[in-house]
Formats: structure tokens, sequence, C-alpha cells
């Protein structure tokens, strides 16, 4: 009896993984569907971060107009001398 | 490495970054300019920063006539950054402007590290507050026109794979600028005419241009091999399009692209700076271009696959020591993960297109743009050189000429096209008139 029993679990069990499996390989084919040109459009503005912190300082790029600045508001300037645009969203 | 440690350590700093805002005005200057600067009075201040620079890249401060009061390479710690702010805004209350000379303090590492100062020139400038109307600044980017301007996101993922939150560090989250010109993107427009709806490979130039900025980390680790003390170990890629649509007046068409590229490159044996690292990118691509009779509208393209990435050398890796003392050699970096990439790009906007070949500088050649104008200008100069010929045979001296054209090279360089040739026509008189004015008594 007790065998019977864990025959008919067994059987359960492989056709709950059969399903399972099949449902898997749904998902599968879904997610190899090629995305529509919106869709990437969307998934490309979805990795974009607004609010980093390098982004928080004003940088400005001109040096004639930070030193016109500086005169104006009687402040010094802050000189960072970069190799390349890190401001400008740039790697850096 | 500099560039990206000052970003993550020096200017993510909450404290900094606040009385940066509030106490300086922040001007980012590309190292390229610092080190060679370019012509006229902007060109001149560049220069005076040039001259007391401890390093090609660095953070310094100064004051309102454009005079370093200190340079700092890296700091003690954290608090010392802040620290380094208030020290150079306490000089600036002495030596505000030329009136008095100050000298340039310059620390390896604040403050417990200074290097020598450089003594005051005695030089100082009329800064004029903004540029002429026809005097492009350098510090602007500048591209032809035609020029298809782009934005790469790279972000790591977790284990489920999930977007990594942290967006401080460039081997967790980056952003980045790639052009492609327009001469490249007419050997696309060719293959996409050639394949006649049928799927074809997409050039190499082309695929190069998108692949390349798609790695995480900082510029140094760029796993294409095409930075100084890198070499590529592997490098396939393999982009495939085919039309898939045509816009009513038939002038637009869209074509879908699919791609794999696998790059390794590393450091390259014997480099200069013990550097160590290597890096493996793994991407499946897929995405869309839509296209005119000569021109690429607009790219967006999304790639998902694996990055390893290591980069410090044994010194790096054992050290314990606070980031803001080693902003020359960064941290190190261990990276084994899932990446995902989005890439949009659309042609230059107008504020950025300059017409002609741009300079080194940033600055747009002018004779390049206007052919006809380096013409006239070069029969000119031939003209010129012929009649001082002229005069040497005949016992003429030159001298006034010569004196004369000494302006030419420098406004020349500044691409001030009508005074230098307004100064080769005086030049040119003065020899049509064999001299007359200058034997003239007076």
């Amino acid at each position: 009896m007790k065998n019977r029993l864990n025959q008919i679990v067994v059987i359960c069990l492989l056709a709950a993984l059969s399903v399972a499996s099949n449902l898997l390989c749904a998902d599968e084919k879904a997610a190899t569907k090629p995305l529509s040109s919106d869709a990437v459009d969307a998934a490309v503005k979805a990795l974009k971060k607004e609010d980093v912190a390098w982004r928080r300082i004003d940088w400005k790029t001109c040096l004639l107009d930070g030193l016109e600045t500086s005169r104006e508001q009687h402040k010094p300037i802050v000189l960072w001398a970069f190799i390349d645009r890190p401001i400008d969203d740039e790697r850096c | 490495m500099f560039a990206g440690a000052a970003r993550e350590v020096v200017f993510s700093n909450r404290e900094v970054v606040r009385k940066i805002q509030q106490s300086f005005v922040p001007v980012a200057l590309k190292a390229a300019l610092v080190n060679n600067p370019p012509g006229g009075v902007e060109g001149r201040l560049y220069a005076e920063i040039s001259r007391s620079k401890p390093a090609p890249q660095g953070i310094c401060v100064a004051n309102s006539a454009g005079k370093v009061l200190a340079w700092a390479l890296s700091f003690d710690d954290e608090e010392s950054i802040a620290g380094f702010l208030d020290y150079a805004a306490k000089r600036f209350e002495e030596f505000p402007d030329a009136k008095k000379p100050v000298t340039a303090e310059r620390f390896m590492r604040y403050p417990s590290h200074k290097l020598r100062d450089v003594a005051d020139n005695g030089k100082s400038f009329d800064v004029p507050g903004r540029h002429a109307v026809d005097d492009r600044c350098p510090g602007r980017p500048s591209v032809e026109r035609g020029t298809l301007v782009g934005r790469v996101i790279g972000r790591a993922l977790d284990k489920g794979g999930h977007l990594l939150t942290d967006t401080l560090r460039q081997e967790h989250y980056m952003e980045a600028r790639f052009e492609i010109p327009l001469a490249v993107q007419k050997q696309f427009i060719d293959e996409t005419r050639k394949a006649a709806g049928k799927q074809f490979q997409l050039p190499e130039a082309f695929v190069h241009s998108i692949v390349e900025p798609a790695y995480l980390g900082q510029l140094d680790v760029n796993p294409m091999g095409s930075v100084p003390e890198s070499e590529k170990v592997r490098r396939s890629i393999e982009f495939l399009g085919q039309q898939i649509s045509k816009d009513d007046d038939a002038k637009t068409v869209e074509i879908r692209v699919t791609g794999r590229s696998d790059i390794h490159g590393r450091h390259s044996k014997g480099g200069g700076d013990g550097r160590d690292w290597a890096h493996l990118v793994t991407l499946d691509w897929h995405g869309y271009i839509k296209v005119t009779e000569d021109q690429v509208k607009r790219l967006t393209l999304i790639a998902e696959g694996k990055e390893k990435l290591r980069w410090g050398n044994q010194r790096l890796l054992l050290t314990d020591e606070v980031d803001a003392r080693h902003l020359m050699a960064g941290h190190p970096i261990d990276l084994d993960c899932g990446v995902r990439y989005g890439l949009i790009a659309e042609p230059a906007s107008p504020k950025e297109i300059v017409d002609g070949v741009a300079n080194r500088d940033g600055r747009p050649n002018v004779l390049a743009a206007t052919p006809e104008i380096a013409k006239r200008l070069q029969g000119k100069m031939q003209h010129l050189q012929a009649g001082i010929k002229r005069w040497q045979k005949t016992g003429r001296n030159p001298a006034r000429i010569g004196k004369l054209m000494q302006q030419f090279g420098p406004l020349m360089q500044q691409q001030k096209i009508k005074e230098a040739e307004a100064l080769l026509d005086q030049a040119l008189e003065l020899i049509e008139n064999d001299g007359k004015q200058e034997s003239k008594p007076k």
C-alpha cells in the first residue's frame, strides 16, 4: 500500500515538473521574441538614472565664463582638469 | 584613472558638493587644453594654469584673474577634501585678483605632502567676460555636420538579473557619449541598399563604433585595446541587419539589427606604471536603425550579456588606505556579473555642429570648412614670398614686412581669418608699391 502511494506521489511530481517545464519553455520563447522598436527605446531609457551623485555640481566648461562669474560673485573658482568630459555624463 | 576616482571620491562627496555649489564657481577643463593651451586670451589663461600644474590632471582653486591659489592631487582622508577647499577659500580672501602677486601652492596629498611652491610670474591679463560672437569656446564639444551623436548607458546586474542600485562606481553604472561620423554611416546605408531587403552584414567600422563604448569601468579598461598601455586578446563582432519597413514617402527605412560581440582586452605586457587588469565583455545585441537616403536618423540598441573585469596591482590590492589618498591609482575592481547596455543616437544638435574639421583643441578649423578662403590665402602668401625674394635680390631690406607678418601666425591660430588676411593685404601692398612707402623719408 505504501509503495503504491509512493508511486502515485512520484507520478504526480513528474507531471508537475513537466507542466512547469512547458511553462518555462513558453516563457523563454516569449523572452527571445524580438522586442518592438518602442520596447527597445523604453528599455534603454529605463537604464538611465538622473539623480546620480556626480551630477549634482553645476560645472561650467568655459574658463572665461567661470572667471566672469568669479568676479561678479566674489567666489574662487574650483578647476577640475580632466582627460575628457566627465561632467557631461561621460566616462572618465 | 584620476578623473574617474576624483568624480567618485571628491565630486560625489555630499559635503564637498554642498561647499562647491555654495562658495565656489566650478569649472571643468579638458586636460588637453591645460597641457597644450590654445591661442588667444583664453589660451594665455590656460597657460597660466598649466605653468604651476604638478601633473597632467588635477584639481585646483584659482582667483578671479585665473591665478592658481592651490593644487591638490590627493587627500589624506575624506575630511581633508573639504579642508582643502576651506584653505583655498582663505587664500582667495587674501588674493582675490591679480593686484597682489600670489604663489601657487601644490599638494601631492593635502595637507601632509606639500610640493615646491610656484612663484607668481607678475603677468596679468585683461580677461573678457565672454567669447566674441565668432569665437567658439574650446570647452564646447564640436562635431562635423551629419555626425551621429549617441549615449550609451551600462548597468551591472545582481545574481537575480536586477540592475544594481549603485550609480557611483563606473564598474556598476556608466554613461558615455559616442559619435559615428557621416562617412561610417554612409557605409552602413550603402550595405542596406545593396542588400535590397535581404539580410546583410553590418560594416566593421559601423559596428566597431557601437560596440567600442559598451564596457563598465574607467577609460583605462577599454577591452578593445585602443587605449595606451592596453592590448586586445580577442575580438569577435558580428552584426546582421534586415530592412523591415519603409515610410510612405520611401525616404526613411527601418532596419532591425541583431548581433553578438565577444571582446577580451588587458594591460599590455611591460606597461609603464604597473597597472594590472583584464576585461572580458560578451554581449547579445538587438535593436533598430532608421536611415534616410544619406544619413542615420536614429539608432536604438539594447545588449545583454556577461562582463568580467579585474583592475589593481599588488600594491593597490593590499592597501587599506582610504580612496582619497590614492586618487591616481583608483580602487581595486573584481567584477564578474551579468550586464545590460542601452544605446540611443541621433544626428548632432545644431549647437554642436561646426562646418569643417575640428582642431585638436575643439575649435572649428575654418580653413578646412572654407577651401576657397584657404586657396585665396595660399595664393596671396605665394605672391608675398615671390615679392620678398624680388626685394632681396635687389638689395632691399624686407624687415618691415617681416615685422608686420609676425602677427599673421597668432591670428591664424586664433582662427581670426579676416584679420590675418587684412595683414597679408597690407604686406602685399607694401610689396606692390615696391617699397615706395618704405623708402619715403619721414
